[in-house]
């Protein structure tokens, strides 16, 4: 039996064995692409690359056979520098969007495609848990966010965009309503606790995720009622305060304390917080202004100095930014340990959206930090994005999409919005284009490119036309974001489908297709859903209704 | 969202020739380019149908044909015009103005498209070739079976019409 | 019967001879010869290796002394044919024309004096040109029929065979070849004998022996004109081949582009049958080989072994990663050697004269000669064979007879896209594998193109890669998307439009390109950029800052009329957009706003009053 050394560890291993089968065996995860375990190696995407002892160049660990004395390194520079080349030049040549725009245009990152296709299939308990998921506040900011998702809808392309924030408002508060509202699931208690200063949109967004995750969580609030800017900063016709009151107590009913009345710095130090709970967040906004309520327009402060009393902060031991206070873009750490700053106080004056997020992001964060594992933030996502469409694309759009034009009057007049049939509900949510990868949560090339930090504007050259084919009943290829990997190829093969998939053309225009154009479901009409499950990338994906749609 | 259909032949397409083929290559996996080059010299190009009938009369499957097919340069899918223009990119050529005698050709012959290879005439169809083994004779072209060397753009060109006026157009 | 000293007369007929006109010269000089009735052979030889000179009518005297005229059309293939018949008179009529045709005759030595290129080394060594080729492959080219097998028998040939079959076990014949020196022509450079030894090793008893003639390197034409000109060597070699790793079939997988070397090699892979060199029992021995020829259908990647043996299997060309070898596991999965047609073509020389012989020619690790497909920026053009060692600037100037009146030699291009650009003022760099490989080129097949100053080294480097992108097989990430990301800088170069960070970007993707792709296409892609970027960095920077220093690419050029114009009008009836009004008798001026740059009103101009900015 060979015996062979991999990051300097030994082990012997049949002869004809691969360096790939033998590193596994040890333990050591060497990442792949284009190799399946029952099919023969394609060596194809080199994301399995080795430094070889005594070799020129890298060898794809999948094919190469071990040999006797063979010293294999998987995990040094050259091979990590060699791995995030070969993802960004896949990713180069990738048209699509690993999100839909308007995710990525939300600040919370609403998942939009997802609720909405709930809406249409007619769960709308789903559709509230997947909003709550990164809106605490769905009702409230259905009615005063600025939209920023809609602005950034491709369904603009073709008409109108999706009416996303009346949708979500319409979830909400369909779900409020409801005898049974969505409540989420909580982790179980860590027996620690959290103190979150301010109950303003931020604070109530930190400590609603805070409490998921099975912290204790108490708000210290200046005011005499939670709601912060929402409440004393935005006319109740335009958001009732019945709205904004029932989803705070739904907060509150996870087992949130509030501590009204309580002013930082006044009644209460900083230090007695740290005394008392594992950390504190800081959401307390633009505290000096909350007099200059007048100036608020649509949740956020508008025009103006803000004069922050800068005083606050160095009493805290804070150090000050130009916008307040100075927090890690990231993880929203400040200088000091254990504490963690949410909305306002870090950026200054903004929209109720972003403080939302920031009070999600500081959840994360400090959750991190309560579990002792590195404080790092949101897991990194590598997003390829498509930006502009063509005119072709966009007629590929077109060709799949429910051509309705807006089902449901624009949420410009509340009262017109609020009184929407179920009907006109769902044949606006089926407009939606549904623009998010199908693979957006599985794509290992997704998955590997955070991981080796790939980047995919490494490499720019004239984009290839996005392409959509929809015509099998099951699964969607689309195949420009195809990497040629062959498992597919060899999957159809193997299974003796007649028509089955190949590679057309070669160099870098190779595509892999049927053969003759034929459709999608006359060349698998065995393997398509194998296939899927083994495509690497969103090339191959399963039609939205077949989805799990965890979000 | 039906993808457009196959598109329709224009003539039938005669199979007995195909069936000869087969007969005279065989039918095995390794018969496969033999028998499209054999396809290709009988119609100058290669019928999807001739193709899907081999997959039927032989062991070689849809998606081999379909990707070998498309694999080698030498192979057409689409009709070409009567006369083959084949204009060499080879180095010497390349250094001796290959990219020019294209261009003229091209713009000669009123071919704007950068997918279309073929005249409005359908008369000739230009082809960029790696290399045609004539280096001392750089730039050259063959003009189906004649050999055409120390081109220039407007000798190109020249030569063009004379093979036009030769076949009557 | 007229008198006469002629045995024969040989007209060059191989692709370049026919492409020159040589069909008609041949008639012609068949029917002269009729009509003078001078009975000797004329016969349709392959190519000497002038390829410049083409149609080129060889006399070959009874004293095999031989008269080369190089240009000819048919009158004048008919006037030499007359004058050979003139009794007697012949030294004085030759005499009397060759003034008249002194650009006409080339090579002869005994009757005129003059000696304007002695390109073929027997002629060259008795002009007193000795030392600068030497012809083991190349030996027959030009000299012999190659549809005739009997010449070649005349020739030695089959007697390496013979002794083969008769004399030597398998192994001896490996030794020898080892002992030789012998080194893959292909490009590779993997010793020969080494290859076919690790396939006779193999347990399996089933084996193939493969000749790659799938020369796809653009500007290499070697393959072509041997198997054109003299196609038993190569059968005689594989037969050898055949008979060193014991194999009972083999393929030559040849392009389908070269349809005259096709029709050849089919021919004479057939009178071997007949003569019993090949089929069962060769030459009465139990030894037994079957030879098919496999046409490319257009794929330069199948010159890599792998992706030629998945293209015989009936594949898509697309290469396997090694290891397994072919030679341990090839075509059906069986023990295969493939090798090179120049490979095959020394092997019967090496039989016959002895491995000492041949390792007696060239330097210390690359041994023997190399053809080469010499061509580009020359005065002489062709193919040629030198010893393993000789400089590239004896190849450049004495052979290709140095650059054009008023030109530099700026460099030469070897070995193809695999190869590199090596710059003049390395030019006494032995040819040989090691030396090439460390300027960053490599040995290549042998294509060598000679650039002078007016090549643009960004241009000649984007045409590489352009070639490269195309032709990748579109398997490896590197090689498919990682070329065409090269392109895509050297592009934007090209155009005037890089970016300051592209050279870098440049040199990394190289370098990664290099190292990480699958087969040899990929690995060696990079080579043309590398080099051009060490050796000539700075027309990189004038492009970045928007300037071809060779005025090559087109959008950093512009046309412009001169005072010389004679006001011809020429140039405005050449111009295919109109960018030039025709104003007799007056300087023309160019709409650079118009103008395509496409060359013509400049190639037209008579007064030479066009000039690129």
């Amino acid at each position: 039996m060979p015996r062979l050394t991999i990051d300097n560890r030994s082990i012997d291993v049949p002869p004809g064995t691969t360096v790939l089968e033998a590193a596994r065996r040890l333990g050591i995860d060497i990442p792949t692409l284009c190799h399946l375990d029952g099919l023969q190696p394609h060596t194809s995407c080199f994301m399995c690359v080795v430094e070889i002892e005594g070799q020129a160049g890298l060898k794809p660990s999948c094919a190469m056979p071990v040999a006797e004395g063979m010293v294999v390194r998987t995990q040094s520079d050259v091979v990590m520098r060699a791995r995030r080349t070969a993802l960004e030049l896949l990713l180069s040549d990738h048209p699509g969007d690993c999100v839909a725009p308007c995710s990525l245009a939300c600040p919370a990152h609403l998942k939009v495609a997802d609720f909405v296709a709930a809406i249409v299939a007619g769960d709308n308990r789903r559709a509230a848990g997947i909003v709550r998921r990164r809106l605490p506040l769905p009702a409230s900011l259905g009615r005063v966010c600025p939209r920023f998702c809609e602005r950034a809808c491709r369904r603009k392309e073709l008409d109108e965009a999706v009416n996303i924030r009346d949708l979500h408002r319409w979830v909400a508060d369909k779900d409020l309503a409801s005898s049974d509202p969505h409540r989420p699931d909580g982790a179980t208690e860590s027996g620690k606790s959290v103190a979150v200063v301010g109950a303003g949109p931020a604070g109530l967004s930190a400590a609603y995720y805070l409490r998921q995750m099975g912290h204790a969580c108490t708000l210290y609030e200046a005011q005499p009622q939670a709601g912060g800017l929402y409440r004393c900063g935005i006319d109740a016709r335009r958001l009732p305060r019945d709205v904004l009151d029932a989803e705070i107590a739904a907060i509150l009913g996870l087992g949130v304390q509030l501590r009204s009345g309580v002013r930082l710095g006044r009644d209460v130090s900083l230090d007695d917080l740290l005394a008392r709970h594992n950390a504190v967040v800081l959401a307390i906004g633009t505290q000096t202004a909350m007099d200059q309520a007048a100036f608020y327009a649509e949740g956020r402060l508008a025009g103006g100095e803000v004069r922050y009393d800068f005083s606050l902060l160095n009493a805290l031991g804070l150090q000050p930014s130009r916008r307040g206070v100075q927090a890690d873009r990231a993880t929203l750490a400040t200088g000091r340990a254990g504490v963690f700053a949410a909305g306002n106080v870090v950026t200054g004056p903004n929209y109720g959206v972003h403080a939302v997020a920031s009070g999600r992001r500081a959840a994360v964060a400090v959750d991190q930090f309560l579990r002792g594992a590195d404080v790092v933030g949101d897991p990194a996502h590598v997003n390829v994005l498509m930006r502009d469409l063509s005119g072709d694309e966009v007629a590929v759009l077109r060709a799949h999409a429910d051509p309705s034009p807006r089902g449901m009057p624009d949420s410009g007049n509340p009262a017109a919005a609020a009184t929407a049939s179920d009907t006109e509900v769902r044949a606006e949510a089926g407009r939606c284009l549904d623009c998010d990868c199908g693979k957006r949560d599985t794509c290992a090339l997704r998955q590997l490119a955070a991981r080796y930090g790939a980047s995919p504007t490494r490499y720019h050259g004239p984009r290839r036309p996005f392409e959509r084919d929809a015509t099998h009943p099951d699964i969607v290829f689309e195949s420009g974001k195809c990497i040629q990997c062959g498992r597919c190829v060899r999957i159809a093969e193997q299974d003796r489908e007649t028509l089955g998939l190949t590679f057309i053309g070669r160099g870098f225009s190779v595509r892999t297709a049927a053969p003759f154009s034929s459709e999608l479901s006359e060349a698998l009409r065995r393997t398509a859903r194998r296939c899927v499950e083994h495509c690497p990338t969103g090339a191959l994906s399963l039609k939205r209704a077949l989805r799990d749609s965890g979000g | 969202m039906t993808k457009a259909k196959r598109q329709p032949v224009d003539e039938p397409i005669d199979l007995a020739a195909v069936d000869n083929i087969v007969r005279r290559t065989g039918t095995t996996a390794d018969a496969a380019i033999p028998i499209l080059q054999a396809i290709q010299s009988h119609f100058r190009y290669l019928p999807q149908e001739a193709l899907e009938h081999v997959c039927r009369t032989t062991e070689i499957t849809a998606a081999q044909i379909a990707g070998v097919s498309t694999f080698y340069s030498q192979f057409r899918h689409k009709p070409v015009g009567r006369h083959m223009v084949r204009v060499c990119h080879g180095t010497a050529c390349h250094v001796a103005g290959a990219p020019l005698i294209t261009e003229a050709l091209r713009r000669h012959l009123g071919i704007d498209d950068d997918h279309e290879d073929t005249d409005a005439d359908r008369l000739f169809t230009i082809e960029k070739v790696p290399c045609l083994g004539c280096c001392s004779l750089a730039p050259c072209m063959t003009i189906d079976d004649v050999t055409y060397g120390k081109l220039t753009p407007h000798k190109a060109t020249m030569i063009i019409d004379k093979v036009r006026k030769e076949s009557g157009r | 019967m007229s008198d006469h000293n002629v045995k024969e007369i040989r007209v060059g007929l191989a692709t370049c001879g026919i492409a020159s006109g040589g069909r008609p010269v041949h008639e012609a000089v068949h029917e002269a010869a009729r009509r003078h009735g001078l009975h000797v052979p004329v016969k349709a030889v392959g190519c000497s290796g002038l390829c410049h000179q083409e149609p080129i009518v060889e006399v070959v005297s009874t004293d095999g002394r031989r008269q080369v005229f190089g240009g000819v059309r048919p009158a004048e293939a008919r006037r030499i044919v007359r004058d050979c018949v003139t009794p007697r008179g012949m030294v004085g009529k030759a005499m009397a024309w060759a003034g008249r045709m002194a650009d006409l005759l080339l090579s002869d030595e005994a009757w005129v004096s003059v000696k304007p290129f002695a390109a073929h080394p027997e002629s060259a060594t008795e002009a007193g040109q000795a030392g600068e080729q030497k012809l083991i492959v190349l030996e027959n080219c030009g000299q012999i029929d190659p549809l005739c097998i009997d010449e070649y028998l005349a020739r030695g040939g089959y007697a390496a065979l013979r002794r083969c079959v008769a004399d030597m076990t398998p192994q001896q014949v490996i030794d020898a070849v080892t002992q030789s020196g012998l080194r893959g022509r292909g490009g590779g450079g993997y010793p020969t004998g080494l290859k076919w030894a690790t396939a006779r090793s193999q347990q399996d008893s089933t084996r193939y022996v493969v000749c790659n003639a799938d020369e796809g390197d653009p500007g290499a034409f070697m393959d072509r004109l041997v198997l054109e000109s003299d196609p038993q060597r190569v059968i005689e070699g594989m037969a050898i081949a055949a008979y060193a790793i014991g194999a009972a079939e083999g393929y030559i997988y040849i392009r389908a582009e070269y349809p005259l070397a096709v029709r050849v090699l089919r021919e004479a892979i057939a009178q071997a049958e007949r003569a019993g060199y090949l089929g069962q029992g060769i030459l009465g021995t139990g030894f037994s080989l079957r030879l098919h020829v496999m046409e490319g259908a257009g794929a330069f990647v199948c010159g890599e072994e792998t992706a030629l043996m998945a293209s015989i299997m009936g594949r898509r060309g697309m290469p396997r990663f090694r290891p397994p070898y072919p030679a341990e596991s090839g075509l059906w999965g069986k023990p295969t050697s493939v090798n090179n047609v120049e490979t095959f073509a020394c092997v019967p020389w090496i039989v016959r004269h002895g491995s000492a012989a041949f390792a007696a020619i060239g330097t210390e690790r690359s041994k023997g000669t190399k053809v080469f497909a010499l061509a580009g920026r020359i005065r002489r053009g062709g193919l040629i064979e030198v010893p393993m060692g000789t400089t590239i600037r004896d190849v450049v100037e004495n052979i290709g007879g140095g650059m054009h009146e008023g030109r530099r030699f700026k460099a030469v291009q070897i070995g193809g896209p695999s190869g590199g650009c090596i710059p003049a003022s390395m030019a006494d760099l032995p040819i040989d594998y090691e030396a090439l490989t460390r300027t960053g080129a490599i040995m290549g097949s042998g294509g060598l193109v000679v650039l002078d100053d007016s090549d643009c080294m960004v241009d000649i480097a984007r045409f590489f890669l352009e070639f490269t992108e195309k032709e990748s097989c579109g398997k490896c990430t590197f090689c498919r998307v990682g070329t065409r990301r090269m392109l895509d800088i050297l592009e934007r170069l090209c155009d005037g439009k890089g970016h300051p960070e592209d050279l870098d970007d440049l040199e990394m993707l190289c370098d990664q390109v290099r190292h990480t792709s699958l087969c040899g296409l990929g690995r060696t892609a990079p080579n043309p950029v590398l080099t051009t970027l060490r050796y000539f960095r700075d027309e990189y920077e004038a492009h970045l800052q928007g300037r071809c220093p060779a005025r090559k690419c087109k959008a950093l050029i512009a046309y412009r009329v001169t005072d010389t114009c004679i006001g011809c009008t020429r140039c405005a009836q050449r111009c295919p957009v109109q960018a030039i009004q025709p104003t007799p008798y007056e300087q023309h001026t160019i709409d650079a706003e118009k103008c395509i740059r496409c060359g013509m009103c400049k190639a037209g101009c008579p007064a030479d009053a066009i000039v690129v900015e």
